[in-house]
């Protein structure tokens, strides 16, 4: 039955996909914030979204779980319209958002004391040891903690829910190195072991290198491109041109970048097994591009 | 065996699971590891290096195809018992295949013809 | 040279704070113009203090906030900024007092006194503004300490002979104490800032009036300064799935988080301190004035606190909290509409109205008893108890109006807000003054007083209804409850 979903690729099963967009668009007082929009995670698979401030990052996400109205289309999660979820698929939901802040009247123990009574699998014994492991004071108010301790005790509720959706807005910004690398680890195993699918976005690239296994690039609330992250490093590449032969461009090339002297900085994309045939012109350079550089040069 | 003997470079143009692949072929035919040798188990990989297990799977998978790893019945991935001579071999070349490409880019840079690159190696080889 | 730039003060402020900020001086400005035209001249020292006393607003709403601009700009370095803020607001100052004394002066009338009482209004309100929370509190109670007998048995025989001078001294050293206090706020100096932070902190530019108290950036600033031992925690027992309604008020925080009665008084613990304080100099003013009806009057003032400013002040920070709440996208709003358990929209939305409204309606209706028992244990004609009732059903409508307009997300503007504000309080005071205006009055004049106030307040209720009707439709349309923009 799977099987028979995943041979039509242009129509994402709805039962299999936690997460799905369907020509999602939004703007915010007549600018663009989200651009059509289609996007579907397969179960288990981790999805790093990636771009500038003020792509869209933070206003898809929102759409994706339907904190906001989107202008048109839809988005779906569990299979149910993110704006009418039922309990069930909530309870399989878990989001933390950029920055988080609320509740900061309860303490650590609290919150978790309250959220527990709403989510079935509430691991309280996850909660406690993690926040025992990350050093933070259980019975402390949480206005009282500092934004990476925030972070870490709303990271910490998520997880404790055990969620087979775990949706995370800029997980690392207030994370030091080291809880960043704990916390891509616990992501990287629930995402293997329990089959999570998780979403996050993010601007710090080697994040997402580590244990993404999509990566999908926002730029000005269009999607660019979605795929694998292996194949991203190996189907990309930056092609520069001399000014002599930059006439020969291809067409269908990401980006395009005209230096002071002429030459031309493009991102080509593997066609077939080859590169375009710009590529074998005389004084032509292909370079294997990171995914720090891709993005840098399709962003700029 | 435990995870770190594996170096991860996420930040690398190589994607992770050739970067693993890489590194697995280059030890097994350096003799760091032992033919029949147990590997670090996929989680163990994925969680010492807070990477995706699917990226260890794969790696591991290839190399299996490749004839590099078995898989053992309650044990796990090992080394493979019987590497083959020709497998060695392209095992051990592939050592060099960073350094080759390096050298064939520092060369087309140049616009140096192959024919006096390849002469240059001869000599350097026949010292 | 160094050229001063002149910096508009109320730049700091929200939009709402200014213009409440500035319509009441304005109106202060036409009653004085129109009491200067009917009243003879000997009594012009009457519409000096009500100009006066609509300064202290400006300066507390609209100038006041600039100190808040000074002092980022101090603590970004920027050279300069500082200064030039604290000398437009001191040119302002002056120029008002000028202004004040040249058309005093122009009438005939004594321009010096003019001058002198414009300047102490605005330092008054400055005052009020820069000060700790706590002790500007206890200037909302110089009025009444005016006008029991007790200031003028502190004021020294000499003042009371040289009244001008004495008046010229006491402004002259309010202000340096205000300049004092400017410098100390903008500079971060520490000694005052040990009691409490200053009311000005609650009028920043991004809510309107008070409603910066519940500011996240306030709200956390107290929460961390609150000691451990003082922290007031939730009664976390019957929350969880069954019990929608307690566990949105958990969400709500503040005063909605339920809690046991211990630490229902830990939190009520500084209110109760400031009207402990109201209580005693009421208590001590009275008995030294030793005549017998001074306990009736003490009934009056409490019916008055009790029935109007309470209920007034209780709707004005349930709402302020709400909409700051409301206005964060990333905190307990997200949480709530991901949080399963708590049913469909139509039920979440039901629990949450009911969370909302529920507490502090019952609270209204708890108050409004306390002038009822007073009236019959003190059985004084002056306590006019339809006034007071009719003050709190006015409260209770605007709660429901505000409420509903909060969480259908429909938007006010500032205009609306302030006027609002200003209308809302105008009724009060006047419903509060129409028993002592009326006592003195022809009958006549009192059903017209009477038929006026009533007039007024079915547009205010004709207004939060047609509000109220608004924001339950646009309630009723959202997908569900807790969607954002």
């Amino acid at each position: 039955m799977h099987a028979a979903y995943a041979a039509q690729p242009s129509h994402p099963s709805t039962v299999n996909t936690p997460l799905e967009a369907r020509a999602l668009s939004h703007a915010f007082s007549g600018t663009n914030a989200l651009l059509d929009i289609n996007l579907a995670l397969p179960a288990g698979s981790v999805l790093g979204l990636i771009g500038r401030n003020g792509a869209g990052k933070s206003t898809l996400i929102r759409a994706l779980l339907g904190l906001l109205e989107p202008l048109s289309g839809q988005a779906r999660v569990f299979g149910e319209p993110a704006l009418q979820l039922s309990d069930a698929a909530k309870a399989r939901l878990s989001y933390v958002p950029q920055q988080p802040e609320a509740l900061s009247w309860l303490s650590a123990a609290e919150m978790f004391e309250f959220l527990s009574r709403f989510y079935p699998r509430w691991d309280g014994d996850f909660a406690k040891r993690t926040l025992e492991r990350w050093g933070i004071a259980p019975k402390r108010v949480m206005a009282k903690l500092s934004p990476g301790e925030r972070q870490r005790v709303d990271l910490i509720r998520a997880l404790a829910s055990q969620p087979q959706l775990l949706v995370l807005d800029e997980p690392a910004a207030a994370l030091d190195p080291v809880a960043r690398r704990e916390l891509l680890r616990e992501v990287a195993l629930r995402a293997g072991e329990a089959g999570a699918t998780v979403l996050f976005s993010t601007h710090i690239v080697s994040d997402l290198e580590r244990v993404a296994s999509d990566i999908a690039f926002m730029h000005q609330g269009r999607l660019l491109m979605h795929c694998p992250v292996d194949d991203t490093k190996e189907r990309y590449a930056r092609l520069w041109l001399p000014a002599n032969q930059s006439a020969a461009a291809p067409e269908t090339a990401l980006s395009h970048r005209r230096h002071a002297d002429g030459s031309l900085s493009l991102v080509v994309q593997r066609e077939g097994d080859a590169w375009p045939a710009a590529a074998s012109l005389p004084g032509a350079r292909v370079d294997a591009l990171g995914l720090e550089d891709l993005f840098v040069e399709v962003a700029e | 065996m435990d995870a770190s003997i594996f170096t991860i470079q996420p930040n690398a143009a190589e994607p992770i699971y050739r970067q693993l692949l890489g590194q697995l072929g280059r030890m097994i035919a350096g003799g760091q590891l032992a033919p029949g040798e147990r590997l670090p188990s996929v989680r163990e990989v994925a969680g010492h290096h807070a990477i995706n297990p699917m990226t260890v799977s794969r790696a591991y998978g290839l190399a299996e195809s490749e004839g590099l790893l078995e898989r053992r019945r309650g044990v796990g991935m090992v080394v493979a018992t019987q590497a083959a001579p020709a497998a060695g071999d392209q095992a051990r070349m592939a050592l060099l295949e960073p350094a080759a490409r390096e050298l064939v880019r520092q060369a087309r840079e140049l616009e140096l013809p192959i024919e006096s690159v390849l002469k240059r190696i001869t000599s350097l080889w026949e010292g | 040279m160094h050229g001063v730039t002149w910096i508009a003060p109320w730049r700091g402020t929200h939009r709402a704070t200014a213009i409440i900020g500035s319509i009441i001086p304005l109106l202060c400005v036409l009653i004085t113009a129109g009491l200067a035209i009917w009243t003879p001249a000997d009594k012009r020292p009457v519409p000096v203090a009500i100009i006066a006393g609509g300064l202290t607003f400006l300066s507390a709403f609209a100038l006041a906030p600039a100190a808040l601009m000074a002092r980022d700009a101090a603590r970004l370095r920027i050279p300069q900024m500082a200064r030039s803020v604290g000398l437009s607001m001191a040119a302002l100052v002056a120029a008002l007092a000028l202004l004040a004394a040249l058309v005093w002066g122009l009438a005939g009338a004594d321009a010096i006194h003019a001058g002198v009482g414009v300047l102490a209004g605005l330092a008054i309100g400055l005052a009020w503004a820069l000060l700790p929370r706590q002790l500007g509190l206890l200037f909302c109670f110089l009025p009444i300490l005016i006008s029991s007998g007790l200031w003028h048995r502190l004021t020294p025989a000499w003042a009371l002979v040289h009244p001008q001078a004495a008046s010229a001294l006491a402004v002259m050293a309010l202000l340096a104490a205000v300049t004092a206090m400017w410098r100390g706020f903008v500079h971060d100096h520490p000694p005052l800032r040990r009691f409490g932070t200053p009311m000005v902190e609650n009028f920043n530019s991004r809510t309107p009036g008070w409603a910066g108290q519940f500011d996240n950036q306030n709200q956390a600033r107290q929460l961390r300064r609150t000691p451990d031992w003082l922290r007031a925690a939730p009664d976390l027992r019957r929350t969880g799935p069954p019990h929608a309604e307690r566990s949105v008020r958990v969400l709500l925080g503040q005063w909605y988080v339920p809690m046991r009665l211990g630490d229902r008084c830990k939190q009520l613990l500084p209110l109760l301190g400031s009207a402990l304080v109201f209580v005693v100099v009421m208590g001590l003013s009275h008995l030294h004035e030793g005549h017998g009806e001074s306990w009736t009057y003490m009934g009056v003032m409490f019916v008055v606190w009790f029935g109007s400013f309470v209920p007034f002040m209780l709707a004005f920070s349930v709402l302020s909290l709400l909409y700051g709440r409301w206005a964060r996208r990333n905190a307990e709003r997200s949480l709530l509409a991901l949080l399963p358990g708590m049913g469909d929209a139509p039920a979440l939305k039901r629990a949450m109205l009911r969370a909302a409204l529920r507490p502090p309606l019952r609270f209204l209706v708890g108050l409004s008893v306390v002038p009822v028992i007073i009236d019959q244990l003190t059985a004084s004609e002056r306590i006019a108890l339809p006034f007071i009732l009719t003050i709190q059903a006015g409260t209770a409508l605007a709660l429901l109006a505000g409420v509903l307009t909060i969480f259908s997300g429909r938007r006010v503007g500032p205009w609306t807000l302030a006027v609002m504000g200003i209308v809302g309080l105008g009724l009060v005071l006047a419903s509060l003054m129409m028993p002592l205006f009326t006592r003195h009055m022809t009958p006549d004049h009192t059903l017209l007083g009477h038929a006026l106030l009533a007039l007024a307040w079915a547009v205010l209720a004709t207004w939060l209804a047609v509000l109220s009707w608004r924001g339950w439709k646009a309630y009723q349309r959202l997908p569900h409850p807790c969607i954002t923009d």
